[in-house]
Parts: structure tokens; sequence; C-alpha cells
């Protein structure tokens, strides 16, 4: 009986190994260099998002759709079309609002937390957030693709986010979802579709 | 007779201000209910989610707010960026309001207790008449007391429709929640406006099932 036992635990233990296992340093190393280089390579980056806000208490999460657009060096349009029109342009040290036609722009030059949530959503878009220094950063393999876990090292952040969650496609080192996880463990899921790169993209894309 | 004529003129301002404008002159409605149901946000089955407008001081901020009755007497209020980070999260449990997460810049008295008031009104499900009134619109209008202040709930006599909430005090209107675009107990489309400082909430309903 005992060995049934023994045989169980061994098994659910093979489980979990195969659905989380940790990079070796080496592959920790290879796996950056391609997302790297496929960020140095970048120009461009068109996708469509779909978003999902989970919150313990609700029935169903809250879903959003929309579309993003990034230039070189700092362009970035972030759009909500689903179920409501909104959009967001960081541009010029500026952030440009448009809520369902009411526009409105924020200076933020000198504005430590938008400067923040500029440089996370770029990054985070192009996976290339491999910063020692403000995150402790975790590697594994699970199932076909890459999982990163970022734990923010600023109180400030920690406040909000407890960990960011980003999974990678093994084949082409490009971020295919983005999970920003709360204190309280809601969380909020960003899956990426029909991603591509260096596609040609207009600048007027980014006019407010 | 000068002092007379003053006291006179003191009494008589202080009266005419004293009348609350939602139900003045209005004559008394005989009705047996004892207690008004806010319809809304009751069903524990629906997570109610709304576009969220606020205008407040200058200051125009967009959102997600997220409304849900998780006990009897309890709803959960969240409101969210459009990129789904918490702004506040509070429960409201009759009079009482726990605050799970607020943000830092928020995090001051003046303005949790505006929002506890604002949700307070806007979801409180059953409240105790003290007063109903019927104007010449055919509505009728049942005041209910809270701690220091009246709510009004003005209901069209012939739909039974729950039309505004006016929260007031003793003598002006504080706060009006509209209701519009009504459909199976739900306001697809709420306004509340502050009478006396410069707050706007715009909500428009998010049918997540279609």
């Amino acid at each position: 009986m005992r060995n049934i036992y023994t045989l169980f635990f061994l098994c659910i233990g093979i489980q979990i190994s195969n659905a989380q296992k940790s990079l070796t340093t080496e592959e920790i190393n290879a796996f950056k260099s391609a997302v790297e280089k496929l960020d140095s390579n970048t120009k461009t980056i068109v996708s469509d998002f779909v978003q999902y806000k989970h919150l313990s208490f609700l029935s169903n999460d809250v879903e959003t759709q929309g579309k993003l657009a990034f230039k070189v060096p700092g362009l970035v349009k972030w759009e909500y079309t689903s179920p409501y029109k909104y959009s967001i342009i960081f541009k010029d040290d500026k952030l440009f609002i448009d809520d369902e036609g009411d526009k409105s722009n924020i200076d933020i030059g000198s504005n430590k937390m938008f400067k923040g949530l500029n440089s996370l959503i770029t990054n985070s878009v192009k996976g290339n957030m491999f910063d020692d220094n403000a995150f402790d950063i975790s590697y594994f393999k699970v199932d076909d693709f890459y999982l990163v876990k970022f734990i923010p090292k600023d109180k400030d952040m920690l406040q909000f986010i407890a960990a960011f969650e980003l999974k990678f496609d093994i084949k082409t080192s490009d971020v295919t979802e983005v999970k920003m996880i709360e204190p309280s463990e809601d969380y909020t899921k960003i899956v990426f579709k029909n991603k591509t790169r260096n596609t040609t993209l207009n600048e007027a894309v980014f006019n407010p | 007779m000068k002092r007379f004529l003053i006291l006179n003129l003191c009494i008589v301002t202080l009266f005419a201000s004293c009348g609350i404008p939602t139900i003045k002159g209005l004559p008394e409605y005989k009705t047996e209910i004892t207690e008004y149901t806010n319809p809304y946000f009751s069903n524990p089955t629906t997570d109610y989610i709304y576009k969220a407008k606020i205008k407040a001081y200058n200051n125009d901020f967009g959102g997600i707010l997220i409304i849900k009755k998780i006990e009897d007497h309890k709803h959960r209020i969240v409101f969210t960026t459009n990129f789904g980070n918490k702004i506040f999260d509070f429960e409201l449990l009759d009079n009482e309001m726990k605050t799970n997460f607020i943000m830092k810049d928020l995090d001051k008295k003046i303005i949790i207790n505006t929002l506890k008031r604002d949700f307070q009104t806007l979801t409180q499900e059953r409240n105790p008449i003290h007063k109903s009134f019927r104007d010449n619109e055919g509505k009728i209008i049942f005041q209910s007391k809270t701690k220091k202040r009246f709510n009004h709930y003005i209901v069209d006599e012939k739909t039974q429709l729950l039309l505004q909430i006016i929260n007031t005090n003793h003598s002006k209107e504080k706060i009006t929640i509209t209701f519009s675009k009504v459909k199976n107990t739900i306001a697809k489309n709420i306004s509340i406006t502050h009478n006396t400082a410069p707050i706007q909430i715009d909500l428009s309903f998010l049918n997540q099932q279609q």
C-alpha cells in the first residue's frame, strides 16, 4: 500500500516538474540574447490584444480588446476598440488620451509614475525588461513556452504590483502574454494576437 | 420696532432656507409600503461592469467601475484604470465601509468619505420610508432618512421605475443620481452629479455577454 502512495506522489512530482521547470544558466543566457537580438532588430510592432481583468469575487473576467502600435525609439499607441473606444499615445514626453472623443493630455516629462508606465508598456511589449536592478527575475520552461517572473524591487510599485509574468514563444522568443499580479492575487492578463514586427507603420498613427 | 422687523426677517429667511427643495410644496402620498428597495445592484449573480468617466475639480479620470452584491447588505466596489490597475477597492456594509485598497494619492479622508456617500447612495438596497410625496407629473417620491441627510427615491408611478435618487440635507440637494436606459433592472446609463462641488461621474454599462 505504501508503495502505491509513493508511486502516486512520485507521479504528481513528475507532473509538477513537467509543468514548470527552471532554466539553467546557459538556457537563460541563450534565451536572453535571443530576446535582445529580436529587440535590437525591431523598428515597429503592431498587434491585437485581449485584456482579461480577473477579480476573485466576479463570476467572469472583465474582457476588453484592442490594438497596439510601437515605433522606435518610444512611440506607443495603446487603443481599446471593444466594448468601448479609448486610446492613449505616448509621444514627445506627453501622454495623449482620447476617451470616446473626450481628448486630454498629460505632460509626463517630470512625472515619475507615467515615465515608469511608459517604459513598462514598451518593454513588456518588446519582451526586453531583464533589469536585475529593478526586478528579481526567475526563468521557467512550461510546455512549449518560457515563463519569466519579475518581482519588483521598488517598494512603491510593490504596493500595487506583486509580480509581472511574461510568456514567450520558445521558437520566436516573442512575448505572447503579459500578466500583472496584484498583492491581493487579482490580476490583469493581456494576450497578444496577430503580432508582427517591422511592418511599415505610418507615423500618422501616433497623431493624437 | 426695527429690532422686531430684523428678527422677523431672520425667522422668515431661516424657514425659507430650511425646506428641502426636492419635496417643497408637494402633497404627502399615502402608501402602505414601509421600505423602498433599490433594484439596480440587488442581483448577487450579476457582475455590474460600467465604463466610468469622472470629472473632479478640473481633473478627468477614465476607467472601469465594478459593483457586485457579495452578501446580503454587502457590495464590493472596485474602480480600475482601463489598463486594469486598481484605483480603489471598497466593501460597503450598510453604514460601514472597508477599504481593501486605495491609491496613495487618493488616500485622504475627504475623498474616501465622498466616495463612501456616493456609493452608499447608489447601492443601498433596503431603505425605510420616512415620508412619501407625489408630484404633478406622476412621480412618487419616497423619502428615507440617513444619519445626517435624506435620500429621495423618485419613482415613475406608472412604470414603477426608479428614475433618480436625490441626496439632501435639510435645505439643499447635495447629490443627484439619474438612471436611464433601464432594461431588466439594469440601468445602462447612470449619472452622479454633486450639486455643491465640481464632481461629475458618468457610467455606461458594459455588456460582457455580447
